[in-house]
């Protein structure tokens, strides 16, 4: 085209040439010249003007013109050639016009003109200056191209967006010649190869290693058909980019003739991405189909007909190409077509999955049961198949049976119960209720889902004594006896046990009641306790410490002589309600054994207890007595004697036999051995043998007739209480006598016997031989327990008393020995001569008159001083 | 000449045991104690051949002793006899109801049977 527009000059002179012919120097007449010129002029195609050189102005035009300018040729002649052109350029066309007067030359341009509408034309303009007459005129031949430069500007517009559209094209654009040289490149093609247009352009692809060369001869083959006139592609091609990477793409070639030649215009795809993303999604897919495959359930695509699409595994002797295309009803029961039938419907019309239960041939040829999840598969909204997932639950439903069956098992275990169990949940509400229950309340039906106070003691508000709340409250267990009311009217009594239910972390969420009707038992009890209130006074009078427990060992009744027990003892008085071993923690153990044995056999136990009770030994003999009621034991009445006394003198009459056989029985010896030795002595005519037979004979004939005289004492003293002293005795006379007798003893030991009487104390109201008695035991037992020093007797007048003071220097006495001197029978020790009876006579006899004796000792090795006051008369 | 230990409280007796023995002189060496302790006390530095034990005696009673005798680690390999002299019969003596046989002579003692026995534990013999 560019070409084409160089060549305007000699375009415009042919035309010119074809339609006025001007001939500056003809040969024909001047005047028919000038007609013939006229009508030329005036009838030619092109515009003519004629402006004076001087003055600028048009001095004639032609009809053209006219046309041209949209004016008559009276209003264009006399107008100012400048105007014939737009305002803006005026003074642009006035400068040309001077440059173009003034060098002469053949003027040939494009201008611009404006017409009288406004409108804007393009003309070329021929313009020489000539001479007419004297004149110089410039003859300007305007030619209208303004329709040949619309369709101009047309054709380059239209060349420069198709160029650009080929050059941004978003596909990638190139030509080549037959040998496969590079012409043009675009730059979707420089970007899926990444050389540069001009890297590419004047070679060849054989040459530019875009191709690999296993593809030559494949590109060398299409380009021998573009030379045969024929298209190619679209084929596929790996191309080497200039990077070094690989580029997937698509080549389709079109043989086309440009300016004239014939070349192969390409068009390159890049399809590198797709290929990708076409990889990516078969490798998913391989992915999912072997999950799929592998997977144990049955999945199964299902059209709206119920023919199986697809399906990843099949029963045995099915193939899966067999199973596709047959309806899924063929491989399920018949009795389970319509639940599977209804199931796909629901799911084609709503669009919702859902799932149903079936049994069905699985894998391995057995009959289980399957849960199939069913899944709409939506194309554009629309629901076109349905997948079918089928899961084996079989050990599930296995397990479901046998937690049925536990559950009737636990069923008839509950209503068997004959107690009454109910369940409440957390907020006390019924739950369950066994057969018991339902007939117990049966006039207050229903009782699940209503609180249980409600339910069953038609109340509005929590019985305050209630277990199961505390149950719920500390996850413990509780139990307790409790009204049994209606409507707050006493109808009997239950005995109930609340034992908190948990769930698998230890939190509480409801609670178990088990419930026993004991009014019955109650009532009898009740009877009981009254008639025990009644025996009361009578147990109250007993001497022995009673105690009644119940079955569960808590003290149900004391008597007062349990109670003075316990005081005595300083043991808490409060045991009611306490178990035996609470209320006394001193006995053993056992005790509790023993008391559940009284219970369980029927038989009274008789038991014998040595208890150390702060610090004191009590021996207790303990009865515990069954009490029936309808044939059962519901109390045992435990009755205890102290019987540390009993049992203390037990073994005291024990010691008396053997210290009296040992007192009497010594000195008979000792006389019957000095008896032997005085023999032997007469045989042997040692004197020595005979003296020494005497002594022993006489020491232990005194011996004897004291113990015996102290026996005889005590019988008299017995028996002849009351007896009183005719006159006085003298109490130097008896001391005399008392002295005379022991007069061995202190020898023997080296004892000195010192005394010292008051004369006005010599006379005494008192009987002779009791005077003796007692002084003889006050005396005897100083000698007898002092090894050294001196025994002293004296007496005074004191407050009209005669005071008698017998202080021996010997081995002294504990407190408690002090304590227990005058008991009879008391002995410090089982080897001492006597019998344990001389103190105990000697105070019979002080109190007797009516006077007193007291012993006192400042402990062991310390002495002893007995101390006796009598009165005078 | 054999060792006796006399064990006993009473000194009259000690005179009547020496009369017993009076006439088996040069046979016999007589050791007396009053008490528990001082038998103990002999026991702890005399070879002593046979013990001859009163029973109720003060502060310690004889059966002490015996149980002594039979349970001491020392005085048990010694092996000492025992005769218990007592104006009491054996089942009045208390803890001794389970020693097995205890030698037992009752007073007032027989002079022959009670030297002949004495005779036989000691392996001195009688004349």
């Amino acid at each position: 085209m560019g070409r084409r527009l160089r060549k305007t000059k000699s375009i415009a002179k042919a035309k010119i040439k074809g339609v006025v012919s001007v001939p500056f120097k003809s040969k024909v007449s001047e005047q028919g010249n000038e007609k013939i010129f006229k009508v030329a002029f005036n009838n030619a195609v092109d515009a003519g003007f004629w402006a004076d050189t001087k003055t600028g102005k048009i001095i004639n035009c032609n009809k053209a013109a006219e046309r041209l300018l949209e004016r008559k040729r009276k209003d264009i002649i006399g107008m100012h050639q400048t105007k014939l052109h737009p305002p803006y350029a005026k003074e642009h066309y006035r400068k040309i016009f001077r440059e173009h007067v003034k060098s002469k030359n053949v003027f040939d341009r494009e201008v611009e003109i404006l017409t009288k509408s406004g409108k804007i034309k393009y003309v070329r303009i021929t313009a020489a200056v000539i001479p007419i007459g004297n004149k110089s005129v410039i003859q300007g031949i305007f030619h209208d191209i303004t329709e040949q430069k619309k369709i101009r500007e047309e054709l380059i517009r239209s060349e420069e967006k198709y160029k650009s559209l080929v050059a941004n094209a978003p596909i990638g654009i190139y030509y080549n010649d037959f040998n496969g040289k590079f012409l043009y490149a675009n730059k979707m093609a420089e970007k899926i190869v990444g050389y540069k247009s001009k890297e590419l352009v004047g070679k060849s692809f054989f040459k530019a290693k875009l191709i690999s060369p296993k593809d030559l001869n494949r590109a060398a083959e299409l380009l021998a058909l573009n030379k045969l006139g024929k298209g190619t592609g679209p084929d596929e091609f790996i191309l080497n980019k200039k990077d070094g990477s690989k580029a997937d793409v698509l080549i389709t070639t079109r043989p086309v003739i440009i300016e004239e030649k014939r070349l192969v215009l390409g068009m390159v795809e890049d399809i590198t991405e797709r290929k990708l993303a076409e990889e990516a999604l078969r490798q998913s897919e391989e992915k999912l189909r072997s999950l799929v495959d592998s997977a144990p359930n049955f999945i199964m695509i299902i059209n709206a007909d119920g023919i199986i699409q697809f399906i990843n595994r099949t029963a045995p002797g099915l193939t899966r190409e067999e199973a596709i295309g047959r309806p899924i009803y063929d491989f399920i029961q018949p009795k389970y077509h319509a639940v599977v039938r209804n199931t796909i419907n629901y799911i084609f019309k709503t669009g919702k999955a859902s799932s149903y239960e079936i049994q069905g041939v699985g894998p391995d040829g057995r009959i289980s049961w399957y849960v199939t999840n069913v899944a709409p598969i939506k194309h554009h909204g629309k629901v076109i198949a349905v997948t079918q997932i089928a899961a084996d639950i079989t050990e599930r439903k296995k397990a479901e049976e046998e937690l049925k069956n536990n559950e009737r098992f636990l069923q008839s275990v509950f209503d068997g119960i004959q107690d009454g169990i109910s369940v409440l949940d957390i907020k006390l509400n019924v739950v369950r209720v066994n057969k018991w229950v339902e007939k117990m309340f049966a006039s207050h039906t229903p009782l699940v889902g209503k609180k249980c106070y409600e339910a069953y003691h038609k109340r509005q508000t929590v019985c305050p004594w209630c277990p199961s709340v505390k149950a719920v409250k500390d996850g413990k267990t509780h139990a307790g006896v409790i009204p049994y009311a209606v409507e707050e009217k006493l109808k009997g009594w239950f005995f109930l046990s609340a034992y908190p239910l948990k769930d698998e972390n230890g939190k509480v969420i409801g609670v178990i009641e088990s419930v026993r009707d004991i009014t019955e038992q109650k009532k009898a009890e009740e009877a009981l306790r009254e008639s025990e209130e009644r025996y009361r006074l009578t147990i109250d009078s007993i001497a022995d410490a009673i105690h009644v427990i119940d079955s569960e060992l808590r003290i149900i009744l004391i008597n007062k002589a349990f109670l003075r027990w316990c005081e005595q003892l300083g043991i808490s008085k409060k045991v009611i309600g306490k178990r035996v071993l609470e209320a006394f923690p001193f006995l053993p153990s056992k005790i509790e054994d023993e008391c559940r044995e009284v219970f369980s056999s029927g038989k009274p136990l008789i038991t014998e207890e040595v208890n150390n009770i702060n610090g004191i030994e009590i021996i207790t003999e303990t009865r515990k007595i069954p009490v029936f009621e309808a044939g059962k034991v519901i109390r045992v009445v435990t009755v205890i004697r102290d019987i540390t006394e009993r049992r203390h003198m037990e073994r005291l009459r024990e010691n008396l036999i053997r210290d009296v056989s040992h007192s009497l029985k010594t000195p008979v010896a000792m006389l019957e051995m000095a008896n032997d030795i005085g023999q032997r002595g007469i045989e042997t005519n040692d004197t020595q043998r005979i003296k020494k037979a005497m002594d022993l004979a006489s020491k232990n004939v005194i011996r004897l007739r004291k113990d015996i005289n102290n026996i005889l004492e005590v019988y008299v003293l017995s028996k002849a209480i009351g007896a009183r002293p005719k006159e006085k005795s003298s109490l130097r006379k008896v001391i005399n006598e008392i002295a005379e007798n022991i007069k061995y003893v202190i020898e023997e030991k080296g004892l000195s016997f010192e005394i010292n009487i008051d004369s006005r104390t010599d006379k005494i109201l008192i009987i002779e031989r009791e005077l003796y008695t007692l002084l003889l035991n006050i005396i005897d037992n100083a000698v007898k327990f002092t090894n050294e020093g001196e025994i002293l007797l004296s007496t005074k007048l004191k407050n009209n008393c005669i005071q008698i003071k017998v202080e021996d220097t010997g081995c002294g006495l504990t407190p408690f020995q002090r304590d227990m001197v005058f008991e009879r029978f008391y002995k410090r020790s089982s080897a001492m001569p006597g019998m344990g009876l001389g103190l105990n006579i000697s105070k019979e006899i002080v109190e007797k008159y009516g006077g007193k004796i007291e012993i006192f000792s400042k402990g062991l090795g310390k002495g002893v001083t007995v101390i006796i006051e009598l009165p005078r008369k | 000449m054999k060792r006796i230990l006399i064990v006993e409280d009473e000194k009259s007796m000690h005179e009547v045991y020496q009369d017993i023995f009076l006439e088996e002189e040069g046979q016999y060496h007589l050791f007396f104690a009053f008490s528990v302790e001082e038998a103990l006390n002999i026991l702890s530095k005399e070879a002593i051949d046979l013990i001859v034990l009163d029973i109720i005696m003060e502060p310690i009673p004889g059966q002490y002793l015996y149980l002594k005798l039979m349970q001491d680690e020392d005085l048990k390999q010694r092996k000492i006899p025992v005769i218990i002299a007592s104006v009491l019969k054996k089942d009045m003596f208390e803890r001794l109801e389970n020693v097995g046989e205890v030698c037992v002579f009752e007073k007032p003692l027989a002079r022959e049977p009670f030297l002949k026995k004495v005779g036989e534990l000691t392996g001195a013999g009688t004349k």
